[in-house]
């Protein structure tokens, strides 16, 4: 791997400080408090009704979904750039995280599709784009899956994980370029009033639980790391086989 | 046209009531993909830290 094993210690003794008791705890309670002061707050849509609470589920996924993976891409351009192995393994921790998130916002907008539009899923730019942008991640995750030589596992990740976030000002922009069925990006010029304190405190939440979880998986894949390092340099010394 | 699209009205909108199924189904997916995630994460960690400490008792190291 080309990688020493000082390297190896230094990423594991420099990877954050493990954030799980408090953001998580943190990030779960605004979620509940958060979720119910919209549930309470907000008073019917004139013509969803209340169905529009379905936003404030669908929409900050999407919004952190999308921070997720521009973590990819920035990631991503660092390993390229610098070639740390703690780059790869950030980027590819977002990407898990950005996947589920995206994978969430598909399911939660089929939900309020279904007794809106009328039909649970239809082929119009904004679905179809953000579809495109779970697909290359999930493939961005099951190529990591097939490759197991580190560094060439790590480049052709990243090349993915920028090919990917490339979507993504497409999928936000396609409600504009292409007016069809989705509605406008949720803004406060495009909601009213009462709606946009219930959705931004909803999306700090979501946000928090995303923070959480990035940092959680990346000092997993730290953990595997440098447990697969020190196998590999045990091998290449005769002692004993890979754990 | 950045007119609100979503409006508050005095009634119970257009939709009509019985589509509380469909606001319950999308909390409830959510709170199972955060719980189901939270599992998945605790649960990798925990493989994760069994495997360092057996490669560290079998190998080395300085971890």
């Amino acid at each position: 791997m080309g990688v020493s094993v000082d390297r190896l210690v230094a990423a594991r003794v420099t990877a954050p400080r493990d954030p799980t008791p408090w953001i998580g705890v943190l990030g779960i309670v605004v979620l509940v408090a958060a979720q119910v002061y919209g549930v309470i707050s907000s008073p019917p849509d004139r013509d969803m009704g209340h169905l529009q609470k379905i936003m404030y589920v669908h929409v900050p996924a999407a919004w952190n979904a999308m921070l997720a993976f521009l973590v990819v891409a920035l990631a991503s351009l660092r390993y390229l750039w610098k070639g740390r192995p703690a780059d790869d393994l950030l980027a590819a921790s977002a990407a898990e995280v950005g996947a589920l998130l995206t994978g969430l916002t598909l399911a939660l907008g089929m939900i309020w599709g279904k007794p809106t539009w009328g039909v649970w899923w239809t082929w119009e730019p904004r679905l179809t784009s953000t579809a495109v942008l779970f697909f290359m991640f999930v493939a961005y995750l099951i190529l990591r899956s097939f490759v197991d030589d580190f560094e060439r596992r790590a480049q052709w990740s990243a090349v993915v994980g920028l090919l990917g976030a490339l979507n993504v000002p497409i999928v936000y922009m396609s409600v504009r370029w292409w007016r069809t069925l989705h509605q406008l990006q949720s803004s406060p010029m495009t909601l009213d009033s009462s709606y946009t304190w219930p959705l931004r405190v909803n999306a700090v939440a979501v946000m928090l639980l995303m923070a959480f979880a990035i940092v959680h998986r990346y000092r997993t894949a730290v953990t595997e790391y440098t447990a697969d390092e020190l196998a590999d340099h045990a091998a290449l010394r005769g002692e004993g086989n890979r754990v | 046209m950045n007119w609100p699209i979503t409006q508050p009205c005095a009634g119970r909108g257009i939709v009509s009531e019985q589509n509380n199924t469909f606001i319950i189904a999308a909390f409830a997916v959510t709170w199972v993909c955060v719980i189901g995630y939270a599992v998945h994460l605790y649960r990798a960690r925990r493989v994760a830290d069994a495997r360092l400490r057996e490669a560290q008792q079998t190998f080395g190291g300085r971890t």
